[in-house]
C-alpha cells in the first residue's frame, strides 16, 4: 500500500477545506467582537498606566506647592517674637512708644554693635529724643504694703501697663491702685534705685519692672511700664543695641531672663 | 485590497486590514482547529489566540506571497491547537506498541468527499487524531510530531497506525451500511 501518495492525495482534499461537523456554523463577526474583548485589557492596562503617571504628577505638583508656600510664608514672617507682651487693659492704657517698652540692657549688646547700624541708630535716637520730650509717661505701677503712700492725681496716668526690668528682683505685688506704694527698682545695676516719690506737682518717672515680676503673680493687678529718667549717652547705648538687634526683629523685645541682682529700695 | 498594501496595514496595526484577514482565513483556521480540538468553544479559543498572534508578530515577519503568509498561519494556529490539547490532555500516556509498523493491506481507500472524512477523524482518540492530523494533512515528520507533542518518534509512529487502522474501520462501517464497495 502506497500510504505517502494516499497521504498525498489526502492532504490534497483537505486543503484550505473549512468543513465543519453537521450543525455547526461559524459566526465571523461574533468570533471578531469575542476577540476584540479578549484584547481588550492591554488597553485597560494603558489606561492604568497613564493613570498612575497622572497621579504622581499630581502629588510632586501638590508638595511643589506647599513647598513654595511654606518658604513665602517664612520670608514674611521669618521669625515670631521672642515674648509675647501682655497688653494692658484697653480702658486705661495709653499708647507708649514702641522703642521705650521693655528695652533690655544687655551688657554684650554693647559689644556687639556695628558700624553699619550706625545710621540707623542716630535716627532712631533722634526719634526717641523728640518723644521723649513730647510724651513723658508718668506711670508707676509697682506697689507695695511696705512702700510708702503716694497720691497720683494725673489724670493721664496709664494703669495696668506692664513694666519690666532685667535686672531687678521680684520684690514686690504689683498692682494699679493708685493709693498704694509704689514699688520702685533700678533699670541699671550700677545706678542707685530711684524711689517713686513724685511731688504732688511733677510727673513720677518710668521704672523699668524685671519681667519676672509679670509671671506669676495673679493676687495684684498686672504692673504698668515705667519709664526712668535716662541721660543721654544711656538713650545713645540702648538706641545702639536696639539697633544691633534690628537685623533680625526691630521691634522684637527681649527679656533677660536671668535673675537680677537684689537691689535695697 | 493588494496583499502587499495588506500586509504593510497590518504590520501598522491597523484594525481594518486586520478585520479584512480575520473575515478572510477566519473560517478555513477554525475549521483547522476544530480538526484537532473537540469542543468548538475549545477551537474557537484556539483560533482566536492564533489570530492575536499572528498580528502582534506579523511586524516582525516578511512574506514574499499570500501562501507562504497562509502557511506561516496556519503553523502557528497548529501551535495554539497543541498548547491547548497539552493543557487538557497528556501526551506522555502515549506509548509504542509492537504492531507500530505493521502495514493494513485493507486500508480503505481514501477517494471520498472531504467532508465525510473529516467526520470520520472527528470520531478519532485524541492522541489519533492529532498524529494523523500533523503528519498526513499538515505534512510533519514523525521526528517534528514526536518533539511538538514531546513523545518518542516511535510513539507517534505507533499513534499513526492506530489512526489509520480507525479509519479503515470506520469507512468499512459507513460502506457497508450503505452496501456499498470499497472504492467510489
Amino acid at each position: 500500500m502506497d500510504w505517502e501518495k494516499q497521504d498525498n492525495e489526502l492532504r490534497k482534499l483537505m486543503d484550505g477545506a473549512d468543513f465543519l461537523p453537521d450543525g455547526e456554523r461559524f459566526d465571523s463577526a461574533a468570533s471578531w467582537k469575542k476577540m476584540q474583548e479578549k484584547n481588550k485589557p492591554s488597553q485597560k492596562k494603558i489606561v492604568a498606566y497613564w493613570m498612575r503617571i497622572g497621579a504622581a504628577a499630581c502629588i510632586i505638583g501638590l508638595l511643589g506647592l506647599l513647598i513654595w508656600r511654606v518658604q513665602i510664608q517664612n520670608d514674611i514672617m521669618p521669625a515670631e517674637p521672642m515674648v509675647k507682651t501682655e497688653k494692658a487693659d484697653t480702658k486705661n492704657a495709653q499708647q507708649i512708644p514702641s522703642t521705650i517698652q521693655a528695652l533690655s540692657i544687655d551688657s554684650n549688646l554693647q559689644k556687639n554693635a556695628s558700624n553699619e547700624t550706625a545710621s540707623f541708630a542716630s535716627s532712631s535716637f533722634q526719634r526717641l529724643e523728640s518723644k521723649q520730650k513730647e510724651t513723658v509717661q508718668p506711670l508707676l505701677v509697682t506697689t507695695t504694703n511696705e512702700m510708702a503712700q503716694h497720691d497720683f492725681s494725673i489724670p493721664d496716668v496709664p494703669q495696668n501697663t506692664p513694666v519690666i526690668n532685667p535686672n531687678s528682683q521680684p520684690e514686690t505685688a504689683i498692682h494699679t491702685d493708685t493709693k498704694n506704694t509704689i514699688a520702685t527698682t533700678n533699670t541699671l545695676p550700677q545706678e542707685p534705685s530711684t524711689t517713686a516719690a513724685i511731688a504732688p506737682n511733677k510727673k513720677p518717672a518710668l521704672r523699668v519692672m524685671h519681667y519676672n515680676d509679670l509671671k506669676g503673680n495673679f493676687s495684684t493687678p498686672p504692673p504698668v511700664f515705667v519709664q526712668t529718667k535716662k541721660s543721654d549717652i544711656e538713650w545713645q547705648q540702648l538706641v545702639l543695641q536696639n539697633a544691633a538687634s534690628s537685623r533680625e526683629h526691630p521691634l522684637s523685645i527681649k527679656i533677660d531672663i536671668h535673675p537680677a541682682p537684689k537691689k535695697s529700695l | 485590497m493588494d496583499f502587499g498594501k495588506l500586509l504593510v496595514a497590518l504590520k501598522k496595526e491597523h484594525k481594518k486590514a486586520q478585520h479584512d484577514v480575520f473575515a478572510q482565513y477566519g473560517k478555513t483556521m477554525y475549521a483547522l482547529c476544530r480538526r484537532y480540538l473537540s469542543p468548538a468553544e475549545e477551537a474557537e479559543e484556539a483560533m482566536m489566540n492564533g489570530f492575536l498572534k499572528v498580528f502582534t508578530h506579523v511586524a516582525n515577519a516578511s512574506f514574499t506571497t499570500e501562501a507562504a503568509f497562509a502557511g506561516w498561519m496556519r503553523r502557528i494556529m497548529v501551535n495554539e491547537c497543541l498548547q491547548q490539547l497539552r493543557k487538557s490532555h497528556s501526551f506522555l500516556t502515549l506509548t509504542e506498541t509492537s504492531d507500530e509498523n505493521k502495514a493494513d493491506d485493507q486500508s480503505p481507500d481514501y477517494t471520498l468527499h472531504a467532508k465525510e472524512l473529516f467526520a470520520m477523524i472527528e470520531t478519532l482518540p485524541t492522541g489519533y487524531r492529532t498524529v494523523f492530523n500533523l503528519y498526513v494533512l499538515e505534512g510533519y515528520t514523525h521526528q517534528e510530531i514526536a518533539d511538538m507533542m514531546q513523545i518518542s518518534e516511535g510513539a507517534s509512529k505507533s499513534q499513526l497506525s492506530k489512526a489509520r487502522q480507525k479509519l479503515a474501520q470506520l469507512w468499512k462501517q459507513k460502506n457497508a451500511y450503505y452496501g456499498l464497495g470499497k472504492a467510489r
